[in-house]
């Protein structure tokens, strides 16, 4: 996964996630009226219900518990980030974003949930982050 | 039988006992009554009817020589039960609605200490019933 760095701050990962997929992205229209790109890191709080979005969401799940992964001599510490996408405009959908995922990250695949006549298209990463550090 | 062989074949023996391990500790997550719901009851398990339950399909993959198996749920709402939904339709105050996730895959896989455990037992186990041959 090439969006995350060891420690890296939530804005680093948002900024990478911009980097890579802001031009297919829609917005959030805030209670104020203010607009941002349909970015969200869930965190402490998820997405605020009051917010609008309109086009293609992509929210980044809670940063995930390092896992050590093993090694001689060495920690190998793997972090599972799970990245979910979801089309809002039903005359849109995520071959694009697709696409993009795809270029970034060619041994992901993702869970696509066509959109229905209930729900709205979805696709969902599971991103493996394995990171080399030295032990203390 | 050569060293070398018996070890491929051990490897091949765990790594089956391994994937049926992990595909009955997948079944035991839908089974818990762990998954947060809106509504009581909650927590809950992920059973309604049982399909979900029933539609693992476990399967090596196609090269011999890869430690490689798939785990498929084949029930058609698989996805939107494991990763979550938004409905099209929002409630009565124009409010989105949606179906929480319940990723069961996801406990299991980030027993990672366990699930290396598990393989190197029954590694030794096939190593010792092949020692002598």
């Amino acid at each position: 996964m090439t969006i995350s760095v060891l420690g890296a701050t939530v804005p680093q990962l948002r900024q990478g996630l911009l980097d890579l997929f802001g031009s297919e992205l829609g917005v959030y229209t805030l209670p104020n009226g203010s607009t941002q790109p349909a970015l969200y890191v869930v965190g402490a709080q998820q997405v605020p219900p009051d917010w609008r979005v309109s086009g293609i969401e992509c929210v980044l799940l809670n940063p995930p518990p390092f896992q050590n992964l093993g090694g001689v001599g060495m920690l190998i510490a793997n972090r599972l980030w799970t990245l979910q996408f979801r089309c809002y405009d039903t005359t849109d959908d995520l071959s694009a974003i697709q696409l993009l995922a795809f270029r970034a990250w060619p041994w992901a695949t993702p869970r696509r949930l066509p959109a229905t006549d209930d729900t709205y298209e979805q696709l969902t990463y599971e991103l493996s982050d394995p990171v080399l550090i030295t032990p203390l | 039988m050569p060293l070398d062989l018996r070890i491929d074949d051990a490897l091949n023996e765990a790594w089956d006992d391994f994937s049926a391990y992990v595909g009955r500790r997948f079944t035991k997550e839908i089974t818990d009554e762990k998954w947060e719901w809106p509504r009581e009851p909650s927590p809950r398990d992920i059973v309604d009817t049982g399909n979900l339950r029933r539609s693992l399909r476990i399967t090596r993959g196609l090269n011999p020589n890869q430690l490689e198996t798939y785990f498929d749920w084949t029930a058609p709402y698989a996805a939107t039960v494991h990763d979550g939904a938004v409905y099209k339709a929002t409630d009565a105050e124009g409010n989105a609605r949606t179906m929480p996730a319940r990723p069961w895959t996801r406990p299991v896989l980030y027993d990672r200490a366990t699930l290396a455990r598990y393989f190197q037992a029954r590694f030794a186990l096939a190593m010792r019933r092949r020692a002598g041959q």
